[in-house]
């Protein structure tokens, strides 16, 4: 069993070697200009298209004080840029599988990505070596968020995809486990004033929870999503927040209320006041890199 | 409920210190919407595959995108 053990440790050194080895290429930069999407939106432009890697990129993210823009995906390379020139800094390798989730910590100290490799790795902003690795044995990790004070991060479980971890942002150590959802957790995202965390999950639920004792705030089912929860979001004022779903829609929940806003529509035509038009919507034009 | 996307919505994020919230769909289009009126006010299309990511620089100003159509793109 102990030779087992061992020997899946050494394949997945030699993995980790051979990733590292993958990302040691050379800078990814393939356009730099900027043009204007269509001559009606002079004010909106496409200004750089990076190749970050020669598979998809499935997560970006500023850096706090906006100076680097972290990407990754899935060849499950974090790549850091800087904002001036949108040159890679940084190649960062250890993962095995796709990232699908990078998150800095508020004061830019950290940067954690998370990995279907069952692995969340914390990452030194100074040294740009792994400060730490969670292993886990069972479960893709699909989201992570720092909590705005830092001193929280969220993660779904690498343990079970449909639970939630709570892990003390200066010694890595679990500090609660909810068990979460029904099915795989896909998103979390902290309100503003860190009092409240939202998630969303594969069972269409998003849930609402109290970040002082993590227990459930709200269930938001009724009215709510009829396929997976992708994505969530509080808007700055912490007064709505925003999900994403695999039945094509978004839904704006009040954050008193929790209940689904009404948006009315603009077109005249329609008999569904929740629904907006699309047909009425600004259409750009195809962006041409 | 906003809808306008015609596939799956995979992310969103909303503008600091602004009304624009962004999503992001499988059918490789971007939406911005009026967070007064919840209106789409642009649609971003040139990802030929799911847009995966999306992040807002701090200062409200530029919009980055994450594709499996293995691109990045910067939207100012």
């Amino acid at each position: 069993m102990k030779d087992v053990k061992g020997r899946a440790l050494q394949k997945l050194a030699a993995m980790r070697r051979m990733a590292a080895m993958r990302g040691a290429g050379p800078v990814d930069v393939l356009n730099f200009k900027k043009e204007p999407i269509s001559a009606t939106n002079s004010n909106l432009e496409c200004g750089i298209a990076i190749r970050p890697g020669e598979r998809a990129a499935t997560v970006v993210a500023f850096s706090p004080s906006g100076h680097l823009l972290a990407t990754s995906g899935a060849d499950g390379v974090i790549r850091v840029f800087d904002t001036v020139r949108y040159k890679q800094q940084r190649a960062l390798t250890t993962h095995m599988n796709w990232v699908m989730a990078l998150a800095w910590s508020p004061d830019g100290g950290n940067l954690v990505s998370t990995s279907d490799d069952k692995s969340i790795v914390v990452w030194s902003t100074k040294t740009w070596e792994p400060l730490h690795t969670i292993q886990g044995n069972n479960s893709a990790v699909r989201c992570c968020c720092f909590s705005p004070d830092g001193a929280s991060l969220i993660a779904s479980s690498p343990d079970s995809s449909s639970a939630l971890k709570v892990y003390d942002a200066k010694t890595w150590a679990v500090v609660e486990e909810m068990a979460g959802h029904g099915d795989m957790i896909r998103c979390a995202a902290f309100h503003p004033d860190g009092s409240m965390l939202a998630t969303g999950a594969d069972d269409n639920v998003v849930k609402v929870w109290h970040t002082s004792l993590w227990t459930l705030v709200r269930s938001l089912e009724s009215r709510g999503h009829t396929a997976a929860v992708m994505c969530c979001a509080f808007n700055d004022a912490g007064t709505v927040l925003v999900s994403g779903s695999a039945d094509k829609s978004v839904i704006v929940w009040d954050s008193h209320s929790w209940a689904p806003m009404q948006v009315r529509s603009r077109a005249a035509n329609t008999d569904d006041p929740c629904e907006l038009s699309v047909g009425s919507a600004v259409m750009d034009g195809v962006v041409g890199l | 409920m906003l809808s306008g996307h015609a596939d799956a919505v995979l992310c969103v994020a909303f503008a600091p210190a602004s009304n624009v919230l962004a999503s992001g769909s499988s059918d490789g289009e971007i939406k911005l919407w009026d967070t007064g009126n919840w209106r789409t006010v642009r649609t971003l299309t040139g990802h030929k595959d799911f847009v995966q990511g999306l992040t807002f620089h701090p200062n409200g100003k530029l919009l980055v995108s994450a594709s499996f159509d293995k691109s990045v793109r910067c939207w100012v």
